[in-house]
């Protein structure tokens, strides 16, 4: 029973970890601000010429450490099956399914940069489709991780128990979360201004808040399971 | 002085008591709704906030563009849209109120009467984006319509989500109130006046600021 509780303790952590090696790897990068999609193939291969080494180391772990993200995924899966009970576990199945397709396509934006990186002599026509590719998957499609987002929101509005999983906050706050990743699903349409892919809505507010979602995601769920496990070990003392 | 008595007396007790029903005393001070709902509130108009400064930094940089591109504006339909939430903001407050002094059957009506106010601005929204598109004006053609778009547009999304909201909460509306039914109603008319309050803002920002 311990082990059960230190994995759930580490699943809920690896998400605090995820942030913390996924976003000095990406301003290291140089994605922070990331080439503007308004400029031509020419200044995108500069831009990825300087360094393309950091490139495929950084491309290459990202697309490792994304597991994380999936780990991180579990544990709030088993928050919301908490909530649920003996309902059918809608809540919890939305929220996996789209959190685990957040994170393939992750995965797949980040293989467009190790591709770039792979052979950086490429054309230049190439490595721009290449990097078009790879930013709006990686910013565009914000629809996984709206859903799971809006499935924690609704799972903690429909807690009915004494002792609520999450605080009500939460639920706003996860729907708030969903608000702001809205207008960076917009992306496609824009190449400069605060909506394209280097702007204000399109990158900034949406990956801060991100970083922000997980982290305070991963400390309410490491405080539930506090509370399970302190349940479960008294339930057992009992029983014996 | 106990610690209640002192929360009363300075208007916190809503943090440590269960929401009372029937209308508030004189005297006695609460927050309608419940915490979460005003945080969320304040976020969403955090975002909206900078929506705004972003059209008026944008605005001052190009100021040609902004105002022929205003003309283009029907502020007819603006007007209307604007006099529509209003009316249906007053609506839903008078429901709320109506509600905790148990009468359930006025606070559906006025509920549905907001509804119908907010269905009629989405109406109009539709056929106002619809006549831009037609005249060939679309997110493209320049910044101004870039954000005009774009802020109507996902103040439109909020629309929306407020009509599904109210449709809900009317439901909970016919419901004998009760202390969670009450808050129901407060927290969904929360978010009503938020967009509400958000048009008011928006509607002279692009329509009509000179």
């Amino acid at each position: 029973m311990e082990m059960n509780y230190r994995f759930q303790q580490l699943c809920a952590c690896s998400g605090v970890a995820l942030v913390f090696i996924l976003f000095p790897l990406l301003i290291v990068m140089g994605f922070f601000p990331p080439p503007a999609p308004s400029e031509g193939a020419d200044a995108i291969v500069a831009h990825y010429a300087n360094d393309s080494w950091l490139f495929l180391f950084g491309g290459a772990v990202t697309v490792q450490v994304a597991a994380l993200g999936v780990l991180w995924t579990a544990a709030i899966t088993v928050q919301l099956r908490h909530i649920e009970g003996n309902l059918p576990p809608i809540f919890s199945l939305s929220q996996l399914v789209c959190g685990v397709l957040a994170n393939s396509v992750f995965i797949f934006a980040c293989v467009g940069w190790v591709v770039i990186a792979f052979r950086p002599d490429r054309a230049p026509e190439i490595i721009q489709t290449l990097n078009d590719w790879s930013f709006i998957l990686f910013l565009g499609t914000v629809t996984p991780l709206m859903g799971q987002a809006l499935a924690i929101g609704i799972a903690t509005f429909s807690d009915e128990s004494d002792e609520p999983v999450f605080p009500r906050w939460a639920g706003f706050f996860n729907c708030w979360v969903a608000a702001i990743f809205l207008p960076a699903g917009l992306i496609p349409f824009f190449k400069s201004g605060p909506f394209a892919w280097d702007g204000l809505f399109g990158l900034w507010l949406p990956v801060l808040v991100f970083g922000g979602w997980i982290v305070i995601m991963s400390f309410l769920v490491l405080s539930a399971i506090k509370r399970q496990k302190a349940a479960a070990f008294a339930a057992r003392a009992g029983a014996q | 002085m106990p610690l209640e008595q002192v929360h009363n007396r300075i208007g916190i007790h809503f943090l440590n008591r269960p929401l009372a029903v029937g209308a508030p005393g004189p005297g006695t001070r609460r927050l309608p709704g419940e915490e979460g709902i005003w945080a969320f509130v304040l976020g969403d108009m955090l975002l909206f906030a900078l929506f705004f400064g972003t059209f008026l930094y944008y605005r001052n940089q190009q100021p040609e563009i902004f105002l022929q591109s205003q003309l283009l504006l029907n502020k007819n339909y603006g007007a209307i849209n604007t006099l529509l939430l209003l009316t249906s903001s007053w609506f839903v407050a008078t429901a709320v109120h109506v509600y905790r002094k148990n009468n359930t059957v006025w606070a559906a009506r006025f509920l549905a009467a907001g509804f119908l106010c907010g269905l009629g601005f989405a109406i109009i929204k539709v056929t106002e984006f619809t006549e831009k598109f037609r005249a060939g004006i679309t997110l493209n053609t320049n910044d101004f319509f870039m954000y005009y778009f774009m802020f109507t547009g996902i103040h439109f999304l909020h629309v929306l989500i407020g009509l599904v909201v109210l449709f809900f909460i009317r439901r909970t509306a016919l419901r004998t109130p009760d202390a969670s039914g009450i808050r129901t109603l407060e927290n969904g008319a929360t978010f009503w006046h938020m967009v509400d309050l958000l048009w008011i803002v928006l509607f002279p920002l692009i329509y009509l600021l000179k």
